[in-house]
């Protein structure tokens, strides 16, 4: 299994997906999904050498030789199961089987005390539509009761917790809801759209 | 169209807004004037009466008897937007659409949802959806002498540089009600002429007695809260990610949660000066 371990030759996702470097970042937009992503230094390395030639092993020693400290395969495993979490990965550069998972934990033990700020790490969002980076006006969560008044033309208000710009329901007037105009529509909470 | 047509218009205006191309026609040429109010800031008549979008405001009034009286209706292109016995809905529901369709199809600027100022030959942009409370900051910020560019959209140009949108400020004195809108000069400010160059991405939002501790984001993990709030971002993919790209390369970032403007915006503002020191 060591053996399939290092000979694992990943293959990055290229198709649907826009790209910008950064000095030590690679910002990536995936198409398909609507997420975007921001990988550190570490993990744009390991994503640029998943070429579908280079072995995790040789990663590693790519890896080492930029953060001037050895680096171990579970490093590159880690990044990669990260990678491979946000669709950056094509489908057959699937785990070996029976491959330990690692968590960032055990990862930040690996690098050591001199690498830490190298971690892999990937942020990532999900990318709004037009509509969801717009202004409506919000109203508090418990004032929402499915028949908001009809401010600012026909669109209703979403709801809103307090101290965050996140939704946790949203009344909007539902096309060919039967809803009269100006009337809204309650939906589930935890559905924000 | 020929249906919205046949209804029959008495006045109409075509303008350019960042450049967008904007009709707007109506029945009633005694509403023009409240008309003009609504449109987006720094607008500019157009010789040409061809546009992108053609919104036809219908006043509906007295009908033929009495006690029959007409909605008003607004129309985006062939879209009916609304219809309501309130003519002020009409020109709010106008104002709205019109505001998210310029920033989500301006050929030549990229919209974020942000409130933006300049300060020391920078901008300042917060990213922020409604009740992130970025209208309140911006409203403090400008009182602490920074310049005003906007409390709604931080427009960048594919080079990375905030553009201003300087309409006027909107600050909700009450949750369920429209904000109430304050030029800036009431406020003692002015607002910004010239793009600025990004310096500082404050990624905050209110919460009541909380303390000011901004930890440092990465550029990309700034551009990636500007692109959160990016308007365009899925029309216009390349085009977005390039001008947050080109923003973030010379600017910085930061994060916190915040508790009272005025001592946020006073925060802000030291950090940049102690940082330039």
């Amino acid at each position: 299994m060591q053996k399939r371990i290092e000979q694992l030759v990943p293959h990055a996702r290229k198709e649907g997906l826009v790209v910008k470097q950064m000095p030590d970042e690679v910002l990536v937009y995936d198409l398909d999904r609507y997420e975007a992503h921001c990988l550190n230094q570490t993990a744009a390395v390991v994503w640029k050498h998943c070429d579908g030639r280079t072995t995790v092993a040789e990663v590693a020693r790519i890896l080492g030789k930029e953060a001037g400290t050895p680096v171990g395969e579970e490093v590159v495993l880690f990044t990669l199961d990260q990678l491979r979490k946000v669709g950056l990965l094509n489908e057959r550069a699937a785990r070996p089987s029976g491959a330990r998972a690692f968590s960032r934990r055990q990862v930040l033990g690996k690098l050591g005390a001199a690498a830490l700020l190298s971690a892999p790490l990937i942020m990532s969002i999900p990318v709004p539509t037009a509509a969801v980076s717009s202004t409506l006006p919000c109203i508090p969560e418990d004032q929402c009761n499915g028949n908001e008044p009809n401010v600012g033309g026909n669109n209703c208000q979403p709801c809103h917790t307090t101290g965050s710009s996140d939704c946790a329901k949203r009344c909007r007037r539902k096309p060919g809801s039967g809803a009269p105009q100006g009337q809204c529509v309650g939906v589930p909470a935890g559905t924000c759209t | 169209m020929e249906k919205i047509d046949r209804l029959g218009w008495a006045a109409g205006i075509s303008f350019l807004t960042y450049g967008v191309r904007v009709g707007v026609r109506t029945n009633n040429p005694e509403i023009m004037g409240r008309l003009l109010e609504r449109f987006p800031p720094l607008w500019k008549r157009a010789a040409s009466p061809v546009v992108d979008v053609l919104y036809s405001v219908r006043v509906g009034g007295e009908g033929p008897r009495s006690n029959v009286r007409r909605f008003n209706l607004l129309y985006g292109n062939l879209e009916k937007l609304a219809r309501t016995m309130d003519l002020d809905e009409v020109l709010q529901a106008l104002e709205s659409d019109l505001q998210m369709y310029v920033a989500e199809f301006s050929p030549s600027r990229v919209f974020v949802h942000a409130g933006a100022v300049g300060w020391r030959g920078k901008a300042i942009v917060i990213p922020g959806l409604s009740y992130s409370g970025k209208s309140t900051l911006v409203a403090e910020l400008v009182r602490a002498g920074a310049t005003y560019y906007s409390d709604e959209y931080a427009v960048f140009d594919s080079r990375g540089r905030v553009h201003p949108y300087p309409r006027a400020l909107g600050i909700r004195e009450n949750p369920i009600e429209l904000p109430k809108k304050y030029p800036v000069e009431k406020l003692g400010g002015s607002a910004g002429v010239k793009p600025l160059p990004l310096g500082l991405v404050v990624s905050t939002y209110y919460t009541a007695g909380s303390k000011w501790q901004p930890r440092r984001l990465t550029p990309g993990q700034g551009a990636l809260a500007l692109l959160k709030n990016t308007v365009p971002a899925r029309r216009q993919p390349e085009a977005s990610l390039d001008a947050l790209q080109q923003a973030m390369m010379n600017a910085s970032a930061i994060k916190s949660s915040r508790g009272e403007a005025t001592e946020a915006a006073r925060n802000i503002l030291e950090l940049i000066d102690n940082r330039a020191s």
